[in-house]
């Protein structure tokens, strides 16, 4: 049998620099036990090639003779099915836990208690029906007149309050969807930066586990934004699309989202073009609380705050005010409650004259000219609330207190307070305007109930979903987390064959010492 | 399964914020006195609770209704007693003149008291609250009686001009409760100004009488005219005192639905502090197990048993 001379050490010096390879991936493994995202790596030691010893003539002998250790490679402990499982999840996960978040806002909004930052308006419109109480027993007291239209004030206070409340929400959850897209077109930019770098790599044998570490925790993060699936191209690179399909990252080409802004200025997600539609994750959340959850409950709040104004202004026009009394008028003096706070605005300042024709009764307010639509009747007049946020006191009352119209046709003299007791019992009647036939009171109370509900439910989901991914992610911390005491051991276990392999050099050193230094000295 | 160091610290972080939510819960709940903080934790109690606070307020606009009408009828019974006793003296002094033997004099003292008495009655017709007449129908920002007559507005209608004297027969009504309705004033109108059987109003009646005297003839022809009058007043305080009976029945009846309704509030949307405490401690032996666990099993690891 022949073999060189070297061959012991040049199978020690192969141990060694592998025991050598995997204390330092072990070190790689210590120092990040607690980096976010990464994976725990082994260096997979193998037999190097055997040297094939060809026995042909002596067959009691190996064919082959060990020629040490190799590192055949530093393998990333992943299991890429779990990452799968864990983005769906996450996705949901932070899709519920926006509209929870949003949900929450819209439940303070909603708060009757003054001292929690409600906007209180069953309470204010309470206080309106009771003034009218009040009213319809002593019509003509000024000072319940003033008590009449503080409270009215406070109703529209109130429901300007919750208008510009749901505005500042829809506003912030506009600001946070542009965040939201600036965050994924980042996302989806550094992962086809790190798909470049990992395919030039990967073909030549090269190791890029903690690149695609990083490329890992980026999938995650973007999958908190918007749900994705992903799919390992084969090369290194992977290819990320949307839930609906739209390809977002292909190999080394991102797609970006784009922001389009439509008729009503709000922020669209568009990609190539087209709407990408079911997005989910946290993007997802805002879209859907901004354009379904806060525009219903917008529509229900503004169809319940203008049935309430249409009621009262009805009721009230069919009613005589005190100086109409007073100046011997017997027919419904036709003035509106409550009018729109921009028309006022714009009105009172570019025709005083029409104001003093209004206040003197020369001109109706149903007149011809004030109708939206000359053509069309139904659209109302121009004076009328449009939204929540618009309606106001019609300041000829604010001015003059005698105009709350408090009498019934014909009116009987001051005291007749038969139409402020007919407002007043609006606290238990339908709205006539209201299509469900409820009271204000019933009404907002499903208001309520329904945000509280849907609330509930989107709470319970999130919990739930939260949990998943806990649970998800402690399988995954199972697979590629760093467990120190495990290392430890590892680092005992090569250190000794470290160690081994030393002394193997010693031994084969002194063998060679003896065979150089102690042996042919014969005839010296 | 495979178990990290890191999974230990995420499980103790992830139970350890749980125990701390459920401990805010609670200690909210004690802060607040109230179960719930925004409606999705019970929608149906939010609702209920949002529906009862609704109910609460309407039963005390009902309640401050009643405690109004209260004050009228207090006032205008109160006149109607004055009105009473003052009609007795005048039956005395009328019998007093139905006899043929007074003299002159005698006669013209009578009649001049009797004036004085008409005055009486017509203060009575005025009597006022607030500054609002209560006899005067819905025109109360002005007296009824004035110059010696119980004064009527023009066609009933409205009174032109502020303050102006005169009354109508207008009901202002009281509701009580959806649907109930008790009247606020007596119609002055039909107490002072129905005719009797000589068709004369109440106060043109005493003017006859005192008219009579002057002239030196009795009255006992005029005892009729006056049972009618008397009659009359009686009548209306008995319509009177059962509106007041009714109001009491009311008030009683509102002041106990006010009672359950804020009871059943309380029993709705108030913490019960007993039992939240209790449960309050509990939640914070299992936080300090947590914590002592945590303290434990993150301590440790190999390294501190290498040497």
């Amino acid at each position: 049998m022949m073999r060189s001379t070297f061959t012991g050490l040049e199978i020690a010096r192969r141990a060694l620099t592998a025991q050598q390879t995997a204390i330092t991936t072990t070190e790689h493994n210590v120092a990040n036990a607690n980096t976010e995202g990464y994976t725990r790596q082994r260096a997979e030691l193998v037999a190097a090639r055997p040297l094939p010893y060809p026995g042909l003539t002596q067959g009691a002998l190996p064919g082959q003779i060990g020629m040490g250790v190799d590192v055949a490679q530093i393998r990333r402990l992943r299991d890429a099915f779990l990452d799968r499982q864990y983005r769906e999840e996450s996705a949901q996960s932070s899709y519920y836990d926006g509209l929870s978040k949003v949900y929450d806002r819209l439940q303070a909004v909603l708060k009757e208690d003054s001292d929690l930052n409600g906007a209180g308006v069953l309470r204010a419109v309470d206080a309106f029906w009771g003034a009218l109480d009040d009213l319809s027993l002593a019509a003509e007291r000024g000072e319940v007149r003033e008590q009449v239209i503080g409270a009215a004030e406070s109703v529209t206070d109130a429901f300007r309050h919750v208008f510009e409340s749901l505005t500042r929400i829809s506003t912030d959850l506009d600001f946070e969807i542009r965040q939201h897209i600036a965050e994924v077109n980042s996302l989806t930019t550094r992962i086809a930066d790190l798909n470049a770098q990992i395919t030039q790599l990967k073909p030549h044998g090269l190791t890029t586990n903690d690149w695609e570490d990083t490329r890992d925790k980026l999938l995650d993060d973007l999958s908190k934004l918007l749900a994705i699936s992903v799919v390992d191209l084969g090369n290194g690179g992977i290819r990320v699309t949307t839930a609906s399909g739209v390809v977002l990252v292909d190999g080394t080409k991102q797609t970006p989202l784009e922001i389009q802004t439509d008729d009503q200025g709000r922020s669209l997600p568009i990609v190539n073009g087209a709407d990408p539609k079911n997005l989910g994750g946290a993007l997802g959340a805002s879209l859907e609380a901004r354009d379904k959850i806060l525009a219903d409950l917008y529509n229900r709040y503004n169809d319940l705050s203008l049935a309430f104004v249409q009621a009262v202004n009805d009721t009230h026009m069919d009613g005589v005010h005190l100086k109409d009394i007073l100046q011997g008028r017997t027919e419904a003096s036709g003035i509106p409650f409550f009018v729109s706070h921009s028309w006022a605005e714009t009105f009172l300042k570019s025709d005083p004259n029409l104001w003093k024709d209004l206040v003197d009764g020369k001109r109706s307010w149903t007149d011809q000219q004030f109708l939206v639509d000359p053509n069309d009747p139904q659209k109302g007049f121009i004076w009328q609330p449009k939204d929540m946020g618009d309606v106001a006191v019609n300041p000829l009352i604010i001015k003059d207190r005698e105009l709350v119209a408090a009498a019934s046709v014909p009116p009987t003299g001051v005291a007749d307070g038969r139409v402020a007791k007919k407002l007043a019992a609006f606290r238990y009647g339908a709205l006539p305007d209201l299509s469900t036939h409820e009271s204000f009171t019933e009404a907002y109370a499903g208001v309520i109930g329904r945000i509280g509900i849907d609330a509930q439910r989107v709470d319970h989901l999130r919990e739930m979903k939260s949990t998943l991914v806990q649970q998800v992610d402690r399988q995954r911390e199972a697979v590629h987390g760093v467990s120190l005491d495990e290392e430890m051991t590892l680092l005992l276990q090569y250190q000794h064959a470290y160690s081994a392999a030393a002394r193997a050099v010693t031994a084969i050193d002194q063998m060679l010492d003896k065979l150089i230094n102690g042996t042919g000295l014969v005839g010296r | 399964m495979r178990v990290t160091q890191g999974m230990m610290a995420q499980q103790f972080l992830a139970n350890y914020e749980r125990s701390l939510a459920r401990l805010d819960r609670y200690q909210a709940q004690l802060a607040t006195g109230k179960k719930i903080t925004k409606p999705s934790e019970d929608p149906v109690t939010a609702v209920m609770t949002v529906r009862n606070q609704a109910e609460l307020r309407g039963i005390e606009q009902f309640q401050r209704n009643a405690s109004t009408l209260l004050s009228w009828t207090q006032t205008t019974d109160a006149a109607l007693f004055e009105a009473e006793d003052l009609m007795k003296t005048l039956r005395e002094k009328m019998v007093q003149a139905s006899s043929d033997t007074l003299g002159d004099t005698a006669m013209k003292a009578l009649a001049a008291e009797i004036r004085q008495i008409k005055e009486q009655f017509g203060a009575i017709a005025n009597t006022s609250m607030g500054g609002r007449y209560v006899f005067a129908g819905t025109n109360t920002q002005g007296p009824p009686y004035v110059n010696g007559v119980f004064k009527e507005t023009p066609d009933n209608g409205p009174a032109v001009g502020s303050g102006v004297e005169g009354a109508n027969d207008a009901v202002i009504s009281v509701a009580l409760k959806p649907g109930i309705d008790l009247p606020l004033n007596i119609v002055g109108k039909t107490l002072f100004n129905t005719p009797d059987k000589d068709g004369r109003t109440f106060f043109a009646f005493l003017d006859a009488v005192s008219d009579q005297l002057d002239n030196g003839q009795p009255v006992g022809n005029l005892l009729g005219a006056l049972d009618e009058h008397e009659d009359r007043f009686l009548t209306t305080h008995t319509t009177l005192g059962s509106v007041e009976h009714r109001l009491e029945l009311m008030m009683s009846r509102l002041s106990s639905e006010s009672a359950i309704t804020e009871e059943l509030l309380s029993r709705q949307s108030d913490v019960d502090i007993a039992e939240t405490i209790t449960r309050l401690s509990m939640q914070e032996n299992v936080h300090r197990a947590a914590l002592a666990t945590g303290a434990r099993i993150l301590m440790p690891t190999l390294i501190d048993f290498l040497r």
